[in-house]
């Protein structure tokens, strides 16, 4: 099932918000999964419909991504995702794209895409502490 | 043709009606209102066609290449690059523009990485995407420039694979210029053999070179390319933009284009005529000196925004030598009134042409009085 990771600050209404932004779109929630971090949450659901469900989120505002990325959480300090880039390089995996959803708490929250082909290898390279 | 309907007569006077309205109370956006073309209206009766390269021949005569020529001469100087080794076009904005410097960049670089701050535009991500490209984000610092610290560790990983930089002339939301001086330090201290930078200079693009100590931004200072809006400062009914590149660079792509057939070194085919014409009016009519003057009224109106917000209790700031003043993200009513464009906690105003003091007063009382609502 493919999940949606949704970055939202931990804010009353917030979750509401989204769970009324998906029904507004005709989308069924089918799971929901929320990690509280600091100020900051991460809310992880599955739907029906994948892609009206991004789109309703992406139209409300929030930052989502599915997991076709591959989602990290590394400390905020430059060259951090380097180092990240440099254990995919050195096994031999390209990046597609690194994309910053989020920086908070000293923590920034990556969206990484390599080939599908690399994608099981990628993952295998994330630590547990930097899997979101 | 049959006459219009009363129907259909009414929804375009409530459409005009529509833009009167909006039009007054545009802060948020980087357009120019203030511009008056009627003078070349009239060829707008004719079914002009700038198809193809405009420093190629075309058998459609209907055109306005020469002037189109003279454009991308007059903004190849302005960016700091000798006329005579300029190649470029009349876009359709800056998003045309970015995209064929990095399709650029990617011909004479087919393994590059493509290196962008977090406050890239978003139409970058569209542009790799499309043109399928490697990209890696970098941290912005809380000024919107790019983070250099971040920049040269990402870059020291893949030192073997070419740069292909896209720096920032004037972020969106905070007016940001990334250091191009620094973004090439970095790249020699890297000893990076292989490395293309392209400036999206939108809006900054046709104001630094109008100011006292203007951040380094052309391409004396090591861009390859550069594109920047027509419709922002100058103003124009149609957006519209130039892109700039080396002639040098664009031959060598014309020799890969050559094996499909085509020598049409533009990404569209036809391409409209008239926005080169208005390009080519504003610049006859305003020169250096009247841009000069429109800039320096834009930066004393942005330094004003930025006091009166202060002066109000509301934190407000903005970049040097830019006209984007950011401020906390206000009342749902302020932002849609003043049709700002908010992102996160803040929004920003941009202190364009047609935005007065007055205008600037009115959305500051504004602020504080929904701030009294809310608190």
């Amino acid at each position: 099932m493919e999940r949606i990771v949704i970055m939202a600050r931990d804010e009353v209404g917030v979750l509401a918000d989204i769970t009324n932004t998906l029904a507004q779109a005709s989308v069924n929630l089918e799971s929901i999964n929320t990690q509280v971090d600091g100020e900051h949450g991460t809310i992880i659901i599955s739907t029906d419909d994948t892609d009206r469900a991004l789109t309703a989120l992406a139209d409300a505002g929030y930052s989502a991504v599915t997991d076709d990325a591959l989602l990290v959480r590394l400390k905020d300090e430059a060259g951090a995702l380097a180092r990240v880039a440099q254990r995919f390089s050195e096994a031999g995996i390209n990046i597609r794209s690194a994309h910053i959803l989020d920086r908070k708490d000293g923590f920034a929250t990556i969206a990484l895409s390599t080939s599908p082909e690399d994608r099981p290898r990628a993952e295998s390279l994330i630590s547990p502490e930097e899997r979101v | 043709m049959k006459e219009l309907t009363s129907e259909a007569r009414a929804r375009l006077d409530a459409l005009w009606e529509t833009y009167e309205e909006a039009s007054a109370c545009a802060l948020g956006y980087p357009v120019n209102f203030d511009f008056d073309y009627d003078e070349i209206l009239p060829f707008l009766q004719f079914n002009a066609n700038n198809v193809g390269d405009p420093f190629h021949g075309t058998n459609y005569r209907v055109n306005s290449h020469e002037f189109e020529r003279e454009v991308v001469g007059n903004f190849a100087s302005l960016m700091r690059l000798d006329p005579d080794d300029a190649w470029g076009y009349v876009t359709t904005g800056g998003t045309e523009g970015n995209m064929y410097g990095l399709y650029m960049a990617r011909e004479l670089h087919p393994q590059g990485v493509v290196y962008f701050s977090q406050d890239t535009h978003y139409s970058i991500l569209k542009i790799m995407q499309v043109l399928n490209m490697r990209n890696i984000m970098i941290k912005s610092l809380d000024n919107g420039e790019i983070d250099y610290e971040d920049l040269y560790e990402t870059i020291r990983i893949n030192r073997d694979v070419p740069v292909i930089m896209m720096a920032n002339i004037g972020t969106t939301m905070k007016g940001a210029v990334d250091d191009l001086r620094k973004v090439r330090q970095i790249l020699d201290d890297l000893a990076i053999r292989q490395s293309y930078i392209h400036s999206d200079a939108a809006l900054s693009g046709m104001i630094l070179p109008f100011v006292a100590g203007a951040q380094p931004y052309g391409f004396d200072e090591g861009a390859d390319s550069l594109a920047v809006s027509g419709h922002k400062l100058i103003g124009s009914p149609i957006p519209c933009g130039v892109v700039l590149t080396r002639k040098e660079y664009v031959a060598r792509i014309s020799r890969s284009v050559e094996y499909v057939g085509v020598m049409d070194t533009t990404i569209p085919g036809s391409r409209n005529a008239w926005t080169p014409l208005v390009l080519w009016y504003a610049l006859e009519r305003l020169g250096v000196e009247g841009l000069t003057d429109v800039v320096a009224e834009m930066l004393s109106v942005a330094e004003y925004a930025v006091q009166r917000f202060n002066d109000s209790g509301i934190p407000a700031w903005r970049n040097r030598n830019s006209v984007t003043v950011v401020f906390p993200r206000p009342d749902p009513a302020v932002v849609s009134k003043w049709q700002l464009a908010p992102y996160r906690d803040i929004a920003h105003l941009i202190a364009m042409p047609h935005v007065t003091r007055q205008l600037v007063d009115q959305l500051v009382d504004e602020c504080l009085v929904t701030d009294q609502i809310a608190g």
